[in-house]
């Protein structure tokens, strides 16, 4: 029998793609991670990964490849707001330098497969794009519709005087 | 569909939203769009204080910054700490990296809502503004250069630790007329406040009295910051923030209580139910400003000042007005002892505790004590020397 390095696992995308993986990548999910546990007998089983596409999967486990390494994050993290940062470790940035529909299916992915770092990476490259823009260049970057009206536009800011006082 | 930003389930956005950078970008997104408008107050207390921290002067109807995040959290930042000694030293710790390290405690402890910066930023607008300026007409910087001493360099930062002391340390002043309650606590001894003094409203001269060495940070703060906070404060505590100022705020909304005496009859050398209200009052820090501002404008305008601030002042008088009286002919009142390793008393105000760090001259002598203190440890640790064990720690010139 394999050792546990060696084990492999299958994976099965949405739109039903088999991917064979490490058992170590894998388990960078604590979904998966989870679900080869109650199975009992990893490589034998295919693992539906019923909410993502092969093309989204395929990036997932190429971060998680890169990243299978990594401490275990501890429970505290997700809590304490002090240790949030903004910064993104280099090989992160270039990742995430894809399209936004292949960056908000990569955080989504991240959330269903409970892969808190990836979707803490995910979520930190937005919030960079957002960072110093206008709501109107938010908008536009993002091509979101205003739907306020010019009164309900002018209530927040009588509301947020704090920010306007510049 | 695409995939886009808005159609990720709101807990993600959420997420997203505390991951942001500053204040003024969550500000940006609450104006894109009802979704995220709706998403942003849902942010965390803990968040928001985040990126309140990280904003730091972007947003100048906030400033002074640091100060101003002080004045919702400083309180309950007090009810935090007092609960335990492990907390109050924490608190007392933080204080040595000064206002930097007040705040910082102050957002990880005591957190702010967005709602809190609204509040902070009309009080500021209504309240501390306008009393800035008024002082600074009264003891800012005078047309005469050599005088620079004796001015107060920044009302507003004045007026801000006014607030904060009174905020930080409103224990210590509702003990004074709740001593007899077996459930108010023991409020933070002087030593607390000194520290509150001497760092987080540094002074070149306040450091050089105490004999304390300037911390590091005091040096880059004061390139950009007023180098004589303490000295500003007294200033402004001989010219403008004078007992009289609050006897006649407190009869605004109390006609005919309090005798007349003048600054004079203000000296606080003993106990009376009337300083106790005049000391309780003006001790109130947010609260005090807000009476002070409401019945200066009342004044001018002939506005009646707000309920709420006339319910106060009259509750607090007949709380005092129960407390037990000395036979004497004085008047003078018991204010109950706790046990304070640096005082004789508890009497509290920011002008003595001022007095005290800035000149060593208030009712009690700090530094004596300082070197006293200094001098036992010193001896401990010849002692444990002598036997063979290494001393705790250096001997350090700070009051820690």
């Amino acid at each position: 029998m394999a050792s546990e390095a060696e084990q492999t696992v299958k994976l099965v995308s949405s739109d039903n793609v088999e991917i064979v993986t490490e058992r170590k990548v894998a388990e960078r999910s604590m979904l998966i991670k989870n679900m080869i546990e109650d199975l009992g007998a990893p490589g034998e089983e295919p693992i539906p990964i019923m909410n993502v596409s092969e093309a989204v999967l395929r990036k997932v486990l190429e971060w998680c490849t890169h990243h299978k390494n990594d401490p275990a994050p501890s429970q505290d993290d997700d809590a304490d707001s002090r240790k949030k940062t903004t910064d993104i470790e280099d090989w992160d940035q270039k990742f995430m330098q894809v399209d936004q529909e292949m960056l908000f299916e990569i955080i989504l992915a991240a959330n269903y497969m409970d892969i808190k770092a990836l979707l803490d990476v995910g979520c930190k490259t937005v919030a960079n794009m957002i960072k110093g823009k206008s709501p109107e260049e938010i908008r536009k970057t993002f091509n979101i519709q205003n739907d306020f009206t010019p009164e309900e536009e002018d209530q927040i800011r009588r509301e947020n005087e704090w920010a306007e006082d510049r | 569909m695409a995939r886009t930003l808005t159609t990720l389930p709101e807990e993600l956005i959420l997420r997203v939203f505390s991951h942001l950078h500053r204040l003024d970008d969550l500000y940006s997104l609450t104006l894109t769009n009802k979704l995220f408008r709706r998403i942003s107050h849902d942010v965390s207390p803990a968040d928001i204080s985040r990126l309140a921290l990280n904003t730091g002067n972007f947003l100048p109807g906030l400033r002074p910054y640091q100060h101003t995040l002080l004045i919702p959290s400083a309180r309950r930042l007090a009810d935090w700490a007092i609960q335990s000694k492990e907390r109050r030293d924490k608190l007392a710790s933080a204080m040595l990296s000064g206002i930097d390290g007040l705040v910082a405690i102050a957002m990880e402890e005591a957190p702010i809502t967005l709602d809190d910066i609204r509040k902070t930023w009309r009080w500021k607008q209504a309240v501390l503004d306008p009393l800035s300026q008024e002082m600074d007409g009264i003891c800012g910087r005078p047309s005469q250069p050599d005088d620079f001493l004796t001015v107060c360099e920044d009302p507003s930062l004045t007026l801000l630790m006014w607030a904060i002391y009174g905020e930080l340390f409103h224990h210590s002043f509702s003990y004074l007329y709740s001593w007899h309650d077996p459930d108010h606590p023991t409020p933070f001894d002087s030593i607390m406040r000194f520290k509150f003094m001497v760092y987080c409203m540094p002074d070149v001269n306040a450091f050089t009295y105490m004999g304390l060495e300037r911390p590091a940070w005091f040096e880059s703060m004061a390139k950009t910051a007023d180098r004589f906070q303490q000295l500003g404060l007294n200033h402004a505590t001989r010219e403008f923030l004078l007992p009289s100022l609050w006897v006649q705020a407190i009869r605004e909304v109390m006609p005919g209580v309090l005798d007349d005496n003048g600054d004079e009859g203000w000296g606080f050398e003993y106990l009376t139910k009337d300083r106790l209200l005049v000391t309780a009052v003006s001790g109130s820090g947010v609260q005090a400003l807000d009476l002070l501002q409401a019945t200066r404008s009342t004044t001018e305008c002939k506005v009646e000042p707000p309920q709420h601030l006339v319910r106060w002042v009259h509750e607090l008088h007949q709380k005092i007005d129960r407390l037990p009286l000395d036979e004497s002919e004085t008047g003078e009142i018991s204010c109950g002892t706790p046990y304070d390793p640096w005082l004789e008393q508890n009497w509290v105000t920011l002008p003595w505790d001022q007095q005290t760090t800035l000149w060593d001259a208030g009712p009690y002598s700090l530094r004596e004590k300082v070197y006293e203190e200094h001098a036992q440890k010193e001896a401990w640790d010849a002692t444990r020397r002598a036997i063979g064990e290494d001393p705790l720690a250096p001997s350090t010139a700070s009051i820690d």
